[in-house]
């Protein structure tokens, strides 16, 4: 056996807990985890850890379940955060006991990847998911997420930010999870599925980012809300995909009890949605902090998308930022008059976007009501800075025409600066 | 707010600064905004009212020594400034711990005890850098920490379960290994301070052992010596240099089989015995059992050698399972001339 002399003294082992912690915490889990085999002091300094990530920089290429298994009962004490994400899962076995030991441990922050290989069923979320009653953050990936009919134990008291990605609902509603979170800052459900409606009833409530399918949504109870995102996808499961409200319109219904929003962003089929049924003339809302709106996948030759775009405009008087894409919607109508006497009329009518400072245009295809639109936008937007325009790639030889009648138009705004962008030459400017 | 506190009692001085007595009892003074910048002296101050004059010292937890105290005051007079960019800051920090770790442990310490989050922040992620990456010995060795594990000890961290039978008789036979170790351990105390270098290459060693009968135990100790140096090394490594540094393969071979849940150890596992009596370096290997990967490695390594062996096997381990305890305690009950025998034995193959 080697003579062991040690020249200086061991400084490190006897430091304070919180100490130990502090810079086993900025370990990777395999380093922290070796740190058991320096010395007796080390033995277990690790096992308190209070934070376990693996992740893909962990590098655990197998034995992945194992080794979770053996690192979790060895610890000792409550685990603020655990995380498994970027590593290749075989099987979702011992999932569940892992979940529930976390429960009984006060976690905080839970981020669980499980995206298994191999076309077995997704992962069924276990209801002990609902006894980490101390959880702030929730992130869960590619599992199949049961809401429990009743709202009895549902909730999570202290959580802030829930984050699920690729997840399948059971249980269509979501609105009492939502309304049993009741410190939820941020909600984003990213590529979901198995949702009928979306009730929102979340008083604290700042960003929310919807991408999915779903058929009904409405923001009952949302004084913070800020940000707003609604990515609508076909909604495919039986019937019609949009419901024609009858009378009332979509528009107001969804986007009723938003009236502290800054920023809202619509795409994909969004404005489709909100575009059935009756639009109306002007919304019964007027939201005076939308600064900035984001309008994706508009049709420009679709008069009822046009309508709801309008609509917007009349009840967003301090609207500083405009992004519009357009699409081309292959089945409309040729016909692009109505559009274009729409759009006058609605110009001459009203004054409206008094504070649009920016416009971005992308995806424009040339089409004339695309560029009676930025006539009049730029005819009527008194302190404009700047237009930038990228058309859709496809657009060569039309596109220095654009530019000549782009040039031509006459600007209410002396400041006005149009930028013109190859396609895919984009820069993101301001 | 209590700057101006501070303004207001004593106007007429221009800069006023703050008394700080250490637990050795020196006495310093430090400028106030300076000294503002450490939480806890902030509080003293403004609870207390200490710290205006030398008399009223604040006095600051023992954990903090007048040069650590130096160092902390440094850091926050250059934080404390609030023009700096974040990229001065950066670069500051980096040369700032830019110290020896005996150093950087009391630092930590002592900006724990005056809850100055940022440092300890700081300096944990910089000892949490001498960490990472390295191995066992690499980490003793730069924080002074004894090697007071004892084999066992090591073995067990997240060792995988034994759910197979031959993984099961790998352990009995670790543990006979273990208990061989400890008697040699004994045995060796005297001869090991002796035989400090043996630069005898293993061709003089092996004839000795060959050629003279007696003393057999002297070329084991220095061969074993030199094995143990590189005991704690990778296993990767002992492997391949007891591979490299043994010009007879297979006694090599057979040794850096050994620690492996291998079929091939039941087969030669009376000569590996022997083997291992005399070797003992493998635990070098078990030490890294904890990497999954190595252990993948040693299989391969392990199955090559079955290979090579070319021996029928599944029947020998049947052998030998059956059998069991038996022939595994014949070469301990023998003497140094009976593992000799062995030893031989195993060449002529």
């Amino acid at each position: 056996m080697k003579t062991v002399t040690s020249s200086g003294c061991d400084r490190i082992s006897y430091l304070p807990i919180n100490i130990i912690e502090n810079i086993l915490v900025n370990l990777p889990i395999k380093d922290a985890v070796r740190t058991s085999i320096l010395s007796t002091e080390w033995r277990y300094k690790w096992a308190t850890l209070p934070k376990i990530v693996f992740d893909y920089e962990s590098r655990i290429k197998s034995k992945l379940i194992k080794i979770v298994h053996q690192v979790l009962l060895i610890h000792v004490g409550y685990i603020k955060k655990f995380e498994l994400s970027g590593l290749a899962l075989r099987s979702c076995s011992g999932i569940d006991k892992w979940i529930l030991f976390l429960s009984r441990n006060a976690i905080e922050e839970l981020i669980l990847h499980i995206d298994v290989g191999g076309g077995g069923g997704k992962y069924t979320l276990p209801s002990s998911l609902f006894h980490c009653k101390q959880l702030r953050y929730l992130e869960l990936r590619g599992c199949i997420f049961r809401i429990p009919p009743t709202s009895k134990g549902l909730g999570f008291n202290h959580l802030k930010r829930l984050r699920l990605y690729n997840i399948t609902f059971v249980g269509s509603t979501i609105g009492c999870l939502i309304s049993s979170c009741p410190l939820l800052e941020i909600l984003e459900l990213d590529d979901f599925n198995g949702l009928t409606d979306i009730e929102v009833d979340a008083p604290n409530l700042i960003l929310i980012y919807l991408c999915g399918s779903f058929r009904r949504i409405c923001f009952k109870n949302c004084p913070l809300l800020v940000n707003v995102a609604i990515y609508k996808c076909g909604y495919s499961i039986g019937g019609s995909n949009y419901i024609d409200q009858g009378r009332r319109s979509n528009l107001i219904k969804a986007l009723g009890g938003l009236a502290r929003i800054e920023e809202l962003k619509l795409g994909n089929e969004t404005m489709k949605f909100l575009a059935t049924g009756n639009i109306p003339r002007k919304l019964p809302h007027i939201y005076n902090h939308l600064r900035r709106l984001y309008l994706d996948c508009i049709t420009f030759c679709n008069l009822k998308v046009i309508s709801v775009v309008f609509c917007l405009f009349k009840s967003v008087p301090k609207l500083q930022r405009l992004e519009i894409s357009a699409q081309l919607d292959k089945g409309a109508p040729r016909d692009m008059e109505p559009v274009l006497e729409f759009m006058e009329e609605q110009f001459h009518s009203g004054c409206f976007l008094n504070e649009l400072q920016v416009v971005k245009m992308r995806y424009i295809y040339g089409m004339r009501v695309e560029l009676e639109f930025l006539k009049l936008l730029l005819a009527n937007a008194p302190v404009l800075e700047t237009m930038c325009i990228a058309p859709e790639s496809e657009v060569t030889a039309a596109g220095s025409n654009m530019c000549k009648e782009l040039l031509r138009f006459c600007r209410a705004s002396p400041k006005a600066k149009i930028l013109y962008f190859e396609p895919y030459e984009e820069s993101d400017e301001d | 707010m209590s700057e101006s506190e501070m303004a207001i009692i004593k106007p007429e001085v221009m800069k006023s600064y703050i008394w700080l007595q250490t637990a050795d009892g020196s006495i310093q003074q430090v400028e106030e905004e300076v000294a503002m910048f450490c939480p806890m002296i902030c509080r003293e101050i403004i609870q207390t009212g200490m710290g205006s004059s030398k008399n009223y010292a604040i006095s600051l937890p023992q954990r903090v020594n007048p040069s650590i105290l130096s160092l902390i005051l440094d850091y926050c007079r250059f934080h404390q400034v609030p023009g700096r960019s974040n990229k001065e800051r950066k670069s500051f920090d980096e040369k700032f711990i830019r110290i020896d770790t005996k150093r950087l442990c009391e630092l930590t310490s002592a900006a724990d005890s005056l809850q100055l989050k940022p440092l300890v922040d700081l300096t944990s992620r910089a000892l949490a850098r001498m960490i990472e990456g390295k191995t066992p010995e690499e980490i003793r060795e730069t924080f002074h920490l004894p090697d007071d594990l004892t084999e066992e000890e090591k073995l067990e961290p997240l060792r995988n379960t034994a759910d197979d039978p031959r993984i099961r008789l790998l352990n009995r036979l670790y543990a006979r290994k273990r208990k061989e170790l400890k008697e040699r351990e004994k045995l060796k105390n005297v001869e090991v301070e002796e035989e400090h270098v043996d630069e005898r290459s293993v061709d003089d060693l092996l004839s000795f052992i060959n050629g003279g009968d007696g003393d057999s135990k002297v070329p084991k100790t220095s061969k074993h010596k030199k094995k143990n140096r590189r005991r704690k090394d990778q296993a990767k490594d002992v492997s391949s240099d007891n591979v490299s540094k043994n010009h007879k393969k297979d006694p090599a071979d057979l040794s850096s089989v050994e620690p492996s849940p291998s079929k091939t150890s039941k087969i030669q596992e009376a000569a590996v015995d022997s083997l291992a009596a005399k070797v003992e370096f493998d635990d070098g290997d078990i030490d890294d059992e904890l990497d999954p990967a190595m252990k993948e490695e040693l299989d391969r390594e392990v199955e090559d050698f079955a290979r090579r062996l070319n021996s029928d096997w599944p029947e020998r381990m049947q052998e030998i399972l059956s059998s069991g305890q038996e022939r595994r305690h014949a070469p301990i009950s023998m003497n140094g001339n009976g593992s000799l025998r062995r030893y031989t034995g195993l060449e002529r193959r």
